[in-house]
């Protein structure tokens, strides 16, 4: 895992970069005519919910890596995956509750789309807590994997959902195509692009900063496994 | 027409204390966690 420790400064500058610039953006960015200021609420909510679903594909992608080629750095990746993609799911409903007390007049809704994102919040944690629970790490790394695998079925209902159902949630603010009648457009679109990016980064290095900390522990438990056998 | 700036500020605060947050407590562990590992490495016959 060195390549972690190679990309993570130049991830974290460039992370740094392009949040700059584009929070330099939402300043420039004029008010929508409908929401007022309230649309600079979206800039933060649209790309964490990118990222929280990205960061399952990702433990996903990790998950059946691990599973085939019992490869350690894809459990420590799929680790450290589910607790950055937790924490910009925690975001991505807090930004969109708040966001809709102003323009829907409640704080939540059980709507298909707000639902299903709950769900995978509740998804990462139990990956989290189930891979502690069990005192051997290796059944707990396939246990992981194993409901991160299954689990990974939440992903298109999320996507899908408010063109499933009819849901309270508008359709997709960024798609192309019939589904977009609440959309940014015009001069409100470069900031959402740019922080797009920034959050594809910031979570990113997110990951790197995580999955050295688990290698970390990984080593010293090792360390300190290997010290208790010498001893006895 | 509102700005609904507090609800502004409160999302953005929120980020950052969450993402900020979390990256600096993991970075702080990973420096923790490594001082440790060098120190038992030393300690180890």
């Amino acid at each position: 895992m060195n390549i972690l420790k190679k990309i993570q400064p130049l991830v974290g500058l460039a992370t740094l970069i392009a949040l700059a610039i584009g929070l330099w953006y939402v300043y420039q960015a004029p008010a929508d005519f409908q929401q007022g200021g309230a649309v600079r609420i979206l800039y933060i909510h649209v790309p964490s919910a990118k990222i929280a679903l990205l960061s399952y594909l990702f433990l996903t992608a990790a998950s059946i890596l691990y599973l085939w080629k019992r490869y350690e750095g894809a459990d420590i990746l799929a680790e450290a995956a589910a607790s950055v993609g937790a924490a910009f799911t925690v975001i991505t409903l807090a930004s969109g509750s708040i966001w809709g007390k102003p323009m829907w007049g409640t704080w939540w809704a059980w709507d298909a789309r707000l639902t299903s994102m709950l769900v995978l919040l509740i998804l990462y944690k139990g990956l989290m807590v189930l891979r502690h629970s069990l005192d051997d790490p290796v059944k707990g790394a396939r246990a992981t994997a194993i409901l991160a695998i299954i689990g990974a079925v939440d992903l298109p209902i999320i996507h899908y959902s408010v063109v499933w159902w009819r849901t309270l949630h508008q359709p997709p603010s960024l798609a192309t195509g019939e589904n977009t009648a609440v959309h940014i457009t015009g001069p409100l679109l470069p900031p959402l692009l740019i922080l797009s990016v920034a959050f594809i980064l910031l979570g990113l290095y997110m990951v790197t900063v995580k999955a050295r900390q688990i290698e970390a522990r990984r080593h010293l438990d090792a360390l300190e496994a290997a010290r208790m056998h010498h001893d006895e | 027409m509102s700005d609904y700036t507090l609800y502004v500020a409160a999302v953005y605060g929120l980020a950052i204390l969450v993402y900020g947050g979390y990256t600096l407590r993991w970075r702080a562990s990973y420096k923790k966690l490594e001082q440790q590992r060098a120190s038992l490495s030393q300690e180890s016959p």
